[in-house]
């Protein structure tokens, strides 16, 4: 199946990631960074020295103050954007299948990140990270991506804290989207609080399947944990459907909560959403 | 109480249902992308063990309730309506041949007298304990006693016997005893039931296995020197069953057969030339069974000796003919005119002629007595009606009716009984004198229809055994428990017989000798007979009765109705609750359904 199709694509060509932090990419973007260059973003004023570009000496405060003074402009440069993938067996589940909701958003993801002159990293995790893959600078590079994405096999368990602390990564400002679906044993704090660490503006897309928001079942059963095996007996009545979305409801309230206090954009995906209703809850 | 408490096995289905209830049902396995969640929503309810907090379930109760109900109703659960009340009861032990069998260790007898003792002993004190044994006797050990120790006494002291329980005599005594005390329950011990007209008895059935096998007839012929023996096996069990089958003949080994009787038939075996010295046969059935009694017959080879008859008449046809067809009898006939002395005969036949010393011999058949010093005789009386009485002499006849032209007048002397009369006036008479036997036809057979009747050659043939018992006239056909009556020779002075187990037992003088009633014992037994000058020996074979066809025989004759008289589990006196309870776990059966068709499931 194809990942995203022409009409997704105009759909969100005009998105794009909100950045509060300056970064501190190294080629020229679209972004607003820490240097101060060449922009049309005026950002101070200080005294010219010998050696400054006496092109960006502003007259007008000569004429009042009879000093020379440069005007300093915020530097727009590319942003890194590091898009987590979780590729555990647990997104392999649902209908549609999460695996695939969460390859578009990251497809999609990749694309407003290339439109606006960003570098993408795509990093698929499960227990530990694959990659990074990339960098992928252009649109045309996009193509690529895709490929990437459709290559990725389900593997392993969600470790996303044990994944991030084996990566050996230096990066530097930057924004890191991690998609999943949330279902982490030891949960995902410590690693958002890392990457948060990172000076990464993180956007955690928790995607879910309508079986795991609503499920619909009924009998004897003895539930089989996908990724561990482990397996457990359940007789479902009513009185435990409605536990479960009790927990469900106090995990995601827990999980947005949390994300809050870091920092950390959330939004919450539903599988069977249309991919440019989940780029715009990820990035509006 | 409970009238069956073995039923109360069937409380086992209590656990099991709690068992099934308690047990993880086998579920339908599904994957899911995590059990986070499940595990946090089911943390109370998940445990570790195999089982599972057994929650409230109106099924699961009402099926315990069912099953209770139903386990009471095979226990026999019932109100005791007489408790501390006393009871009249009658023990009947069932004593007969069957009863040794071992199937039930040490044999069905020994764990009747058990249970009996049991039985009694749960009894209230004051209770009323009549003990009647039955078997070929019934016999009352015990009328009413309300000694606890005397009833066990005497239940111990019961002892198995080889006949067969004879259900005319069980039946008469049961319904005497039950006439004299209405109230009385009559519990029988046994290994068949009883019918006691329409009295219903409580009845504890020993029989665990059938799987006899028994010689139930045995029996030899002589002919061309040779003997053939002729044996009878039935298989009282349910299955075929294969065994080997021996012949013994003077205690030393002759041959042997394997056969096999299929289920509930009979298998006829033989055995030809036998040698003909043998005088004692043994048949024997290998390996044992259940009940090894039933696994000897025995028999006793015809005496070649012959029967010496001396027919002294003026030419009497039909006696010449028919004393002179029966094998084994040496006839010599003569005209009375003949005779120099009478003597040297086993049987003298005299046909209208009385001598006046009378032979010391043998015994004497007098027909048509002329005047003589023995009993008066007068005229003639005409087409006599005549009415017989019981006597051996009408053994295996169905009627002795026939016509009589005329028969002399004759007075019943002291000696002598009438065996056949009409108008008080004697035809037959028998009596003994010193020793001699004397029978007395009043008539001529040429002025009767007798010889041209089927009975005449039974008739004379049993005149034969009557009157002339040794030598080829043995004594046979005996059972064990029955009476033999003895019919000694007339020159005997004292007879003993000897037991199979080698006791002697006097049985003579006085003369005639009592019935003999000692044939408790299978086996060959010997009748020795001391005279003057020699001494003669005679045995016999007493077998065992054929219970099987005994009773079975005669409780179709007397059962009849089934309905009446049945035979029910023994029960403590109480109104049994079984249909109630029964009825009950039906009720809470549907009950269940109805719940289980119309529940909302969840």
């Amino acid at each position: 199946m194809k990942i995203l199709d022409n009409e997704t694509l105009k759909k969100i060509q005009s998105l794009s990631l909100q950045v509060s932090i300056p970064l501190s990419g190294q080629a020229a973007g679209n972004r607003k960074s820490r240097s101060k260059g060449s922009s049309v973003e005026f950002s101070d004023y200080r005294e010219y020295v010998p050696g400054d570009d006496f092109r960006r000496i502003d007259w007008n405060a000569y004429g009042r103050f009879n000093k020379l003074f440069v005007k300093l402009f915020m530097e727009e440069r590319e942003a890194p954007v590091h898009i987590f993938l979780d590729t555990s067996l647990s997104m392999h589940y649902g209908e549609p299948d999460k695996n695939l909701a969460a390859r578009r958003l990251a497809a999609a993801l990749s694309y407003i990140s290339l439109t606006a002159y960003d570098r993408v990293h795509i990093l698929p995790w499960s227990d530990s990270v694959q990659g990074p893959f990339g960098p992928y600078r252009t649109q045309a590079a996009f193509m690529e991506v895709v490929d990437l994405l459709e290559r990725f096999e389900n593997s392993g368990e969600s470790r996303f804290n044990d994944a991030l602390r084996k990566l050996e990564w230096k990066a530097g400002r930057g924004i890191s989207v991690v998609i999943t679906d949330g279902l982490v044993d030891q949960g995902m704090g410590e690693g958002l609080k890392y990457l948060k660490y990172l000076r990464q503006e993180v956007f955690l897309c928790h995607i879910l399947s309508q079986q795991e928001l609503s499920p619909n079942l009924s009998g004897a059963l003895e539930l089989i944990d996908c990724e561990t095996g482990r397996s457990m007996e359940v007789t479902v009545s009513n009185a435990l459907l409605g536990a479960y979305e009790k927990k469900l409801k106090q995990f995601l309230a827990e999980m947005q909560e949390q994300c809050k206090k870091w920092g950390v954009h959330y939004a919450l995906v539903p599988s069977d959403m249309p991919v440019d209703k989940m780029v715009k809850s990820v990035v509006c | 109480m409970f009238l069956m408490p073995w039923g109360l096995v069937g409380m086992i289905a209590v656990p099991l249902i709690l068992l099934f209830y308690i047990l993880k049902q086998k579920r339908e396995k599904l994957t899911v992308s995590s059990l986070i969640l499940w595990q946090q929503v089911l943390q109370d309810m998940q445990a570790r063990t195999p089982w599972q907090k057994l929650r409230k379930n109106l099924l699961m109760f009402l099926q315990i309730l069912a099953a209770i109900f139903i386990t009471l109703a095979l226990a026999g659960f019932a109100l005791r309506l007489s408790h501390g009340e006393k009871e009249a009861v009658i023990i009947v032990m069932d004593v007969s041949l069957s009863m040794s069998s071992t199937d039930i260790q040490p044999s069905r007898l020994d764990a009747a007298k058990s249970d009996a003792i049991k039985y009694a002993g749960n009894l209230s004190n004051d209770s009323r304990v009549t003990v009647v044994t039955l078997g070929r006797n019934t016999d009352v050990l015990l009328f009413a006693s309300t000694s606890k120790d005397e009833i066990v006494r005497t239940i111990q002291s019961i002892e198995p016997t080889n006949g067969y329980m004879d259900p005319v005599k069980a039946e008469e005594l049961l319904l005497s005893l039950k006439r004299q005390d209405p109230d009385a329950n009559i519990i029988l011990f046994g290994d068949r039931p009883v019918h006691v007209g329409n009295e219903t008895i409580q009845f504890s059935n020993y029989e665990k296995q059938n799987n006899n096998l028994a010689l139930i007839h045995f029996t030899h012929t002589r002919s061309n020197d040779q003997i053939s023996a002729m044996s009878i096996l039935r298989n009282q069990g349910d299955t075929d069953t294969e065994a080997s089958i021996s012949l013994y003949g003077d205690d030393e080994f002759v041959d042997s057969q394997r056969v096999t009787v299929p289920a509930n038939e009979t298998q006829t075996v033989w055995w030809r030339d036998i040698s003909p010295s043998m005088k004692n046969l043994h048949c024997v059935i290998e390996p044992g069974d259940i009940l090894e009694a039933d696994n000897h017959a025995y028999d006793t080879v015809l005496s070649t000796d012959l029967v010496k008859v001396l027919l002294v008449t003026e030419g009497n046809y039909f006696l010449e003919k028919i004393f002179s067809l029966i094998e084994g009898v040496e006839l010599v006939r003569t005209l009375p005119e003949g005779v120099t002395e009478y003597k040297g005969y086993d049987l003298y036949v005299l046909d209208g002629t009385i001598p006046s010393t009378l032979p010391t011999d043998g015994n004497i058949v007098i027909f048509a007595p002329e005047q003589n010093s023995l009993f008066p005789v007068g005229g003639w009386m005409d087409t006599p009606q005549v009415k017989p009485v019981e006597h051996a002499v009408y053994q295996h006849l169905d009627s002795m009716s026939f016509s009589i032209g005329r028969s002399r007048i004759m007075e019943k002397p002291d000696w002598a009984e009438i065996v056949l009369e009409a108008s008080e006036n004697p035809i037959i008479m028998e009596g003994q004198m010193q020793n001699i036997r004397i029978l007395i036809f009043g008539f001529n057979l040429y002025e009767t229809d007798l010889p041209l009747r089927s009975e005449f050659p039974v008739l004379i043939s049993n005149i034969l055994v009557e009157y002339a018992p040794a030598g080829g006239m043995a004594i046979s056909g005996v059972l064990t428990g029955e009476p033999v009556q003895f019919r000694l020779q007339p020159d005997t002075q004292s007879a003993k017989v000897i037991l199979p187990n080698g006791r002697n037992v006097t049985i003579a003088p006085p003369m005639p000798p009592q019935p003999f009633l000692m044939t408790d014992q299978a086996g060959i037994y010997s009748l020795e007979q001391k005279k003057r000058n020699d001494t003669s020996v005679t045995s016999f074979a007493v077998n065992l009765p054929d219970e099987w066809l005994m009773e079975s025989g005669k409780a179709v004759s007397v059962g009849g109705n089934e309905q009446a008289g049945m035979n029910i589990p023994i029960q403590n006196a109480g109104f049994p609750l079984t249909t109630s309870l029964l009825v009950a776990a039906m009720i809470i059966l549907l009950l269940e359904w109805w719940y289980y068709a119309n529940r909302n499931y969840i």
